[in-house]
Formats: C-alpha cells, sequence, structure tokens
C-alpha cells in the first residue's frame, strides 16, 4: 500500500451497484494514478468506517476531497463523522446535469459518455487539489 | 414462493486503495451479471455501513457472502457488525496466492489480462462458495446469538447487546468480557472503569475513535446492571 | 393586522440583480413588520432562524440561479410566496440594469415589487395547496430482494404507468412512484410541462431522465397544469428522496375526475400491483 501521510486525501464512495460509483472510483485513479500522483492518493472508505486508526488519523490531518456517486453521500457522511477535514464534495450525479442524454454504460464497464464524464470529475478534483498544495507551500 | 431460486448476497469491500479492491468488485459483478443472474444480489457495501435499511435487512434474512480485497477484512467486519454471521468470507489476496502477480493496476481502463484472468479466478471462486452458500440455505438466529469474533478460529463467541447513542450493537464476546472482569474484581465505580471496558471489547470489535467515549459510557451501564443481576 | 412574513433573499453580490433582491426583502420586511432572513447565516447556522420562520415564508432569487430557493428547498422550508427579480421586472418591461448600486428609479420599482408580493390574493399563491398537500403520509410497503418499495396507503391514485395523483379539492398534483423511481435509479433531469397546458388523462405531463432511460411522466388524470414543481428541476434528486411528497412534479386544475377515477388504483390496489411487477424485476444491481 502507499503511504497515505502525505498530499490530498481522495475518497469515493465506490458503490458497486450503479455507474455513478465506478465514474467516482474511475476518477479518483485518474488523479492520484495520472494527473496529480505527487499530490494525492486514495483512501479505503470501509476502513476509514471500521475505525482504523491509520485512516482515521489520516482524514483529520490532511485535506479530504469526497467524491459520491449519489445523493445518499455515503462518502461525505462517512469521512465527517470520523472527524475529517473535508475541502470538497463531490458528486458525480451533478456532473450528469451537463450531459442530457448521456449513456455512461453500467456499474461493471464505462462506455465512451462515462469516461468523457470521469475526466471532466477528475480535472475538476486535479485543480482543487493543485490549488490545496498551493494554499499549503505558502 | 418455494419455487423461486434462493437469492444470495454478495457484499464486495471494493477497497480503493489496492488493485485486489478492483479484483474484488469486478468478480462480484461477472457473478452477478454472467455467471449466477437473477440469483445474485449484490449489497453495496458503502451503503450497507451507512445505515441502509434494505441492503442490511437482505443479509440479515438470506446466505450471505463477503469479499474482501485484503485480510483487513473490511465487508466480513461490517455484515458481521450490522447484520449477523456470512456464510462465506473470501479474501482476493487468499485466493490469488499461487496466482501470477497482478500488474498493480487500480483503473479498470489498464487493467492486464493477468488481472482480467485473477477476475475469472475470483470470480469461479465466489460461485463455489455461492453454491455452496444456497445448498446450507440460511438459518437466522434469534436474539444476539454467536457472533464471529472475526479472526477465522471457527468458535464463535457468545454475543452482548449494547446501546450506543441509540443504536443496537452486537459485541461478540461481551458475556464473557463482564464475567472475566467481575472476578477480577473490578468494581461498578472504578475511575477507569469505561477505558478497561472498552480495551477488552476492542479485542474483538473494532471500536471506532471518534465513538470511544460513547462505546465507554454504554459499557460501564451495562456493566453495572450486570453486576446487580449478580446479587439477585 | 396585516400578516406577518418571514423573508429570505439571495445574496448576489456581483449581478445587479442581487443587491434589488435585498430591497425588496427589505421593503417587505418593513410593511409586513416581518423577519428577515441572511441566507449565509442561515446556511451556516439555521437554528438562529428557527422562531423566524415560525412565519410564513416569503423567497426572493435575484436570478435564475435561485440560490434562495434552493436554499430553502435543501432546508425543506415551505414556501409562501416567491419571487424571481429578473422575471418579475421583465414582466413591467424594465431591466435590473446594469450597476451594482441601485439607483433611485430602481429602488422605487423595489418597493412596488414588494407591494404587490404583499397584496398577491392567497389563490394565486397556492397556500391552500400547500396546506392540503402537506398533510402527512402513511405507507405500507412491498420488499423484493433489498428493495424497498413504499406506496400511500391513502389519499392517492395510480396509474399502471407506475404514476400517481394526490387529490385535494378541486386539483392534483402528479409525479412518479417509488418503484418507478428505484426502476429508474438517480434522477439527473426533469422537464417539466408548461404552466397552462391542458393534459389528457395517461398523456404526458413532463419526463424524467436517468442514467438508465428517458420515461415520460404520463398524468393519471386530466386537467390544466396551474403549477410545476421547479424545485425538481433544479434537483431531481428530490424525485428519487420523496417521490410522494416533495417530488411532486405538476399540479393539475382537474377536468373529470369522476371518470378519471374508474380506470385508476388505490393505494392498496397498487400495492398489490407492485407486488406482481416488484417479482419480475430484474435490475442489474
Amino acid at each position: 500500500m502507499r503511504d497515505i501521510t502525505g498530499g490530498v486525501l481522495i475518497i469515493p464512495c465506490s458503490g458497486i451497484g450503479k455507474v455513478h460509483g465506478l465514474i467516482a472510483r474511475e476518477a479518483t485513479y485518474r488523479v492520484v494514478d495520472d494527473v496529480e500522483p505527487q499530490a494525492s492518493e486514495t483512501l479505503c472508505l470501509a476502513l476509514l468506517v471500521k475505525g482504523d486508526e491509520e485512516a482515521v488519523t489520516a482524514v483529520r490531518t490532511r485535506p479530504c476531497i469526497t467524491i459520491d456517486g449519489c445523493p445518499k453521500l455515503c462518502s461525505y457522511k462517512n469521512v465527517e463523522l470520523a472527524g475529517g477535514n473535508i475541502a470538497e464534495s463531490v458528486r458525480v450525479v451533478d456532473a450528469f446535469k451537463g450531459h442530457k442524454g448521456a449513456q455512461p454504460g453500467t456499474a461493471t464497464e464505462l462506455e465512451e459518455d462515462g469516461w468523457i464524464i470521469t475526466e471532466e470529475i477528475a480535472q475538476r478534483i486535479a485543480a482543487r487539489v493543485h490549488g490545496l498544495c498551493g494554499r499549503e507551500e505558502q | 414462493m418455494a419455487n423461486e431460486p434462493i437469492k444470495v448476497g454478495i457484499i464486495s469491500c471494493a477497497g480503493e486503495e489496492i488493485p485486489e479492491g478492483t479484483i474484488s468488485r469486478l468478480a462480484v459483478r461477472r457473478v452477478l451479471e454472467r455467471l449466477r443472474p437473477g440469483q445474485a444480489v449484490t449489497l453495496c457495501l458503502p451503503l450497507f455501513l451507512a445505515g441502509d435499511s434494505g441492503e442490511r435487512e437482505f443479509a440479515r434474512n438470506y446466505p450471505t457472502i463477503t469479499i474482501d480485497g485484503c485480510d483487513k477484512r473490511c465487508a466480513k467486519w461490517g455484515t458481521g457488525k450490522h447484520s449477523g454471521p456470512v456464510n462465506a468470507a473470501l479474501v482476493v489476496t487468499d485466493l490469488l496466492r499461487d496466482a501470477a502477480p497482478l500488474s498493480g493496476a487500480r483503473s479498470g481502463c489498464k487493467l492486464t489480462d493477468c488481472d482480467l484472468a485473477a477476475v475469472e479466478l475470483v470470480a469461479n471462486r465466489i460461485v463455489e462458495s455461492f453454491d455452496r452458500a444456497v445448498a446450507e440455505g440460511f438459518v437466522p438466529e434469534e436474539g444476539a446469538a454467536a457472533v464471529s469474533c472475526g479472526c477465522d478460529c471457527s468458535t464463535p463467541l457468545p454475543a452482548g447487546e449494547l446501546l450506543v447513542d441509540g443504536e443496537r450493537i452486537i459485541i461478540a464476546g461481551l458475556p464473557m468480557i463482564f464475567q472475566q472482569c467481575s472476578e477480577d474484581g473490578l468494581p461498578a465505580d472504578s475511575a477507569d472503569l469505561a477505558q478497561r471496558l472498552v480495551e477488552a471489547v476492542a479485542v474483538y470489535h473494532p471500536v471506532p475513535a471518534s465513538h470511544q467515549d460513547a462505546y465507554g459510557l454504554a459499557l460501564a451501564r451495562a456493566y453495572e446492571a450486570y453486576l446487580r443481576s449478580l446479587q439477585t | 393586522m396585516a400578516e406577518r412574513f418571514a423573508v429570505l433573499p439571495c445574496n448576489g453580490l456581483d449581478k445587479p440583480a442581487g443587491p434589488l433582491a435585498r430591497e425588496i426583502a427589505l421593503a417587505l420586511v418593513e410593511a409586513c413588520q416581518g423577519e428577515l432572513i441572511c441566507p449565509v447565516l442561515y446556511n451556516n447556522l439555521p437554528a438562529r432562524y428557527a422562531k423566524a420562520l415560525e412565519l410564513p415564508l416569503i423567497v426572493i432569487d435575484g436570478c435564475g440561479t435561485r440560490c434562495a430557493s434552493k436554499l430553502a428547498t435543501e432546508h425543506d422550508l415551505k414556501v409562501r410566496r416567491k419571487l424571481q427579480v429578473t422575471d418579475a421586472l421583465k414582466e413591467i418591461g424594465e431591466s435590473a440594469g446594469e450597476a451594482l448600486t441601485p439607483d433611485p428609479e430602481r429602488l422605487a420599482l423595489c418597493r412596488q415589487l414588494a407591494e404587490r408580493l404583499l397584496a398577491a390574493p392567497a389563490e394565486e399563491s397556492g397556500v391552500d395547496a400547500e396546506a392540503a398537500f402537506a398533510e402527512p403520509v402513511e405507507y405500507a410497503t412491498v420488499t423484493h430482494d433489498k428493495f424497498i418499495f413504499r406506496v400511500p396507503t391513502q389519499g392517492y391514485l395510480f396509474s399502471e404507468n407506475n404514476c400517481w395523483a394526490r387529490v385535494a379539492g378541486g386539483r392534483a398534483r402528479v409525479g412518479i412512484s417509488d418503484y418507478m423511481q428505484q426502476q429508474l435509479t438517480d434522477l439527473t433531469f426533469c422537464e417539466l410541462p408548461q404552466v397552462g397546458a391542458q393534459v389528457e388523462q395517461f398523456g404526458e405531463c413532463g419526463n424524467v431522465e436517468s442514467v438508465k432511460s428517458v420515461a415520460d411522466v404520463v398524468s393519471p388524470v386530466s386537467g390544466r397544469v396551474v403549477a410545476v414543481n421547479a424545485a425538481v428541476a433544479e434537483a431531481p434528486e428530490i424525485i428519487n428522496e420523496d417521490p410522494y411528497v416533495r417530488g411532486w412534479i405538476a399540479e393539475l386544475e382537474l377536468t373529470d375526475l369522476q371518470s378519471d377515477q374508474q380506470l385508476l388504483m388505490d393505494g392498496p390496489a397498487y400495492l398489490d400491483f407492485v407486488r406482481h411487477q416488484a417479482a419480475e424485476y430484474k435490475p442489474d444491481r
């Protein structure tokens, strides 16, 4: 596992039942693996809910960005419950509002529209990560 | 109803940090869509942990299998805590021990043939457990009966019920913990009672750092009631 | 004594309509001796205005972003009257202008709009409808696998298209059922019908879109659309969260309820209907 003691934490809900959960997950990987690998990392939501000390300490001491697939806000609520430092809360369902008629795919596999929405969300989050790191350096 | 296929719930950890979480997720989706369509019901772990009554109730009343990416076993822990014992608990790192190493990719668009072979392997192992669960069926337990302590020793501990901040929590080993504390002479008005009880409980049941005080208070009250019951 | 109101304006600072919203709010509060609610403080500390919100609420939005309306929706506030400044000015042939500081002419317009809003008769602002449709609802449920489908036991009529109508007086609100919203999953768009449109029984009364599909809202009753729920157009997830009360889509003035009813199901009958449909329900999750 990677070191989660530095950088912005991006915590998706990864809901398995809907395509939104997959988009949340893939957007996270796009940021932490490709766009801002030095400045961000992800963290298992289930581990946090379980009360893993390392995970709880991490969300309390690092800025967090939660990504929720649907309005049930599982990631946001659980990070908040753990005392997390939430810098931004992203909802995948809001991103769909700019894509009327989109065919994003399924909870297993994204189609082209799904990847487009994923990239949009990822770029928005990456910009926020960039901003948060800039603030810290000051 | 008697002729309906038996449904089995599957809860995947889908852990984001490690590649095995992605494998776990995809394997479950494969079982749901291709290998056992119409019989498998995926239960969303984040929703489950967040309190969705439909997900928890299903796991309480139907055979349920958990698939965890690693040996932290979050899915198994969550299911045990909120619904009860599971029919099978699989761990991807265990299942892939003798398989070719994963590429390390976490995103679905970067998985290699080796990773996809791992998905297939895990999916097939899930199906084996799935079919066994269907054959075993599910016998709901009345009240707070034996609960797994999570160490896979296959010796369930008697469980006790605790009310923490208004929520009913089943704690594995609680009666034994109280019995031991009582035999050690721990009085109900001991200054560090709450702390000692939380430490004892935490061996079998994770106590979130943010809830330590609430657990301590609930345990102290329950222990006090336990001691009074010994006197009657 | 004239009725008192709580007034929630938006906090628009970067457009001319924002300061006008504030001026209208101030004029309203002065005229009715009401309570002014700061949207920023309310968003951070809602308890601060618990007492003030015992009064009926007027919401003033500066522009089409409708921040004050959204805030009211997020906090589940019942809005008695509302005004959107740019629309209201357009109706009287005026505009918000270019300047961020209102000139005397626009200040006078603000007072005029405030007076009109206070003088508006109750029927036009839908007071009676709000009260009638705010009655609590009791539900029965159908469980299938992990899915729980709710059906109101009384006061609702249902069609086989899984849409409902809730009748109060000569009007009815329409929407989609819990079963339908769960089939569709998270809604991303809701297109509302036009106010004034005539709708036949089983005619289209808007549509909803999710990542899975687009579905028409099929009106169980015939009538003229007299109101639409702007909140669900802004936030369609309200329909997912509360399909039978907050998630209403349109309100119709009924034309022939007596004959419409003959083709509709009451709560218990629809409960059975859902039970049968659910047995064939095959979600991909």
